[in-house]
């Protein structure tokens, strides 16, 4: 199985543990990886700020995959999910696909709509099963109490990504029970992080994630699950503000999903990045016995 | 008066009857005049939870209105996190969350942004990233084993822009 890479640019330059974590994953699934000169995807804001300069860089993007040959464009971000999908679902508009080509022929370039946009989860969920994960689990991680945090372009718009019930998913709870560990069920699990608000209303972004960090906490959590890098950031950097501000309550490790994934294939912790993870790792590392 | 009391008066000959139309023109906002008020978007928006002033049927109501001056006070609208949870519950079809996007839009258009989205979108133009891999970065990278990345083509990505109002919408690109 061969897929191209859309890394957006939160991941390779500030999660390069969720980079690092991912490749080694696709690597022992067999998984075969395309890198592109991609850009970034311009975030969800784009859509914002001005759409159509959306619509041509996503347009732009999945270009070099189809150039490249590639049928599926994996991402580890749900921003970029978010984005793509969207721009691959609007441009299905023959209309809106020839204004968006007239602008790439000036560089040469043309989207044809050929490229399948999947994240890193659909894609593990969908393409590579949870019977071939389960075969490759070497680890279980047993006694590991895991919050499943969704959070929202993995599922959400639901038109528009075409994925799971955005009411009722069940690909992440899944995937951490296919690696041994168990999903806690907590409350408002499918709520927004906050992450979003960072650069508007901290405060907002910071009432938002304590809360969710709570309700895990509450529910006997030992640690959270993100497919997301702004979750991740939002979660972990909650938690340190939390301390900052002398709030008293456990440290809740934030790991991205191919971290747990590799942990249980038998990653050491090196080869999933663990390393660069800021919350309390050192706790987790004792209970997996890593 | 308590301000978030006096916030929900509203005095009609602030209305713009025809702003609606400039919405709906939007792709995405289409649906903006079918909205019967239901409210079935506000219960589970994670900001209306938290704050007094944003409910994603009172936005709603307010375009339908024409209350452009009260849509675009303060950072009403970049309140809104994008969870598309509402767009979930809709029984219209009416997508206040890409509603949102397109009043957002609106204000761009007349020179409405929060600081923090123009720096990201002139870093966007500069450099095809909105988060750079800095030497630092590729360093580490490299440390970790991951593969030096190939930079996107800044050539063809000014061309890209350049078919759009983006540098102007964000007064320019970043200074290098």
């Amino acid at each position: 199985m061969q897929v191209g890479l859309f890394l957006g640019c939160l991941v390779p330059s500030r999660f390069m543990a969720y980079e690092l974590s991912m490749r080694k994953v696709l690597e022992l699934l067999g998984v075969e990886v395309i890198d592109l000169g991609t850009a970034c995807c311009g975030s969800p804001y784009i859509f914002s700020v001005d759409r159509k300069a959306g619509l041509a860089l996503a347009a732009w993007n999945l270009s070099l995959a189809e150039e490249a040959g590639v049928k599926t464009l994996v991402t580890p971000c749900s921003g970029c999910n978010e984005v793509l999908n969207r721009a691959v679902e609007e441009l299905k508009d023959l209309d809106r696909r020839d204004a968006v080509n007239a602008i790439l022929s000036k560089v040469g370039r043309q989207y044809k709509g050929e490229v399948a946009v999947k994240h890193i989860v659909r894609f593990l969920y969908e393409d590579v099963g949870l019977d071939k994960i389960r075969a490759m689990v070497k680890r279980p991680l047993k006694g590991l109490k895991v919050a499943v945090h969704y959070g929202c372009h993995l599922l959400r718009p639901s038109e528009v990504i075409k994925f799971e019930n955005p009411h009722d998913p069940r690909s992440m709870d899944e995937l951490v029970e296919a690696a041994g560990a168990v999903s806690v069920p907590y409350e408002n699990k499918l709520e927004c992080c906050g992450f979003p608000a960072m650069p508007i209303d901290e405060e907002l972004a910071y009432s938002i994630g304590m809360d969710k960090i709570r309700a895990m906490l509450a529910a006997g959590a030992n640690a959270v699950v993100t497919a997301c890098p702004s979750c991740f950031l939002h979660f972990e950097n909650t938690q340190i503000l939390a301390r900052r501000k002398g709030e008293e309550m456990p440290a809740l490790p934030v790991l991205h999903i191919t971290q747990l994934l590799g942990l249980a294939m038998g990653l050491g912790p090196d080869e999933v990045g663990l390393r660069e993870n800021r919350v309390g790792t050192e706790g987790l590392l004792q209970l997996l016995g890593a | 008066m308590g301000g978030g009391m006096s916030s929900l008066i509203l005095d009609m000959r602030e209305a713009d009857p025809k702003f609606k139309y400039r919405v709906k023109a939007i792709p995405g906002a289409e649906k903006l005049t079918v909205c019967f008020q239901c409210g079935a978007c506000t219960p589970d928006c994670p900001v209306a939870k938290r704050t007094d002033i944003f409910r994603p049927r009172r936005i709603v109501r307010l375009a339908l209105l024409g209350f452009k001056k009260r849509l675009f006070s303060g950072n009403l609208l970049w309140l809104c996190l994008g969870c598309f949870s509402c767009m979930e519950m809709c029984p219209q079809g009416v997508k206040p969350t890409e509603l949102i996007e397109a009043l957002r839009e609106i204000g761009a258009e007349e020179g409405i942004l929060p600081p923090s989205i123009k720096d990201m979108m002139k870093a966007l133009l500069s450099t095809g990233r909105i988060h750079r891999i800095t030497k630092a970065r590729e360093k580490a990278r490299a440390k970790m084993g991951l593969p030096a990345l190939e930079e996107p083509s800044m050539e063809e990505l000014e061309t890209i822009f350049a078919s759009s109002g983006l540098a102007e919408l964000v007064g320019g690109r970043e200074v290098k």
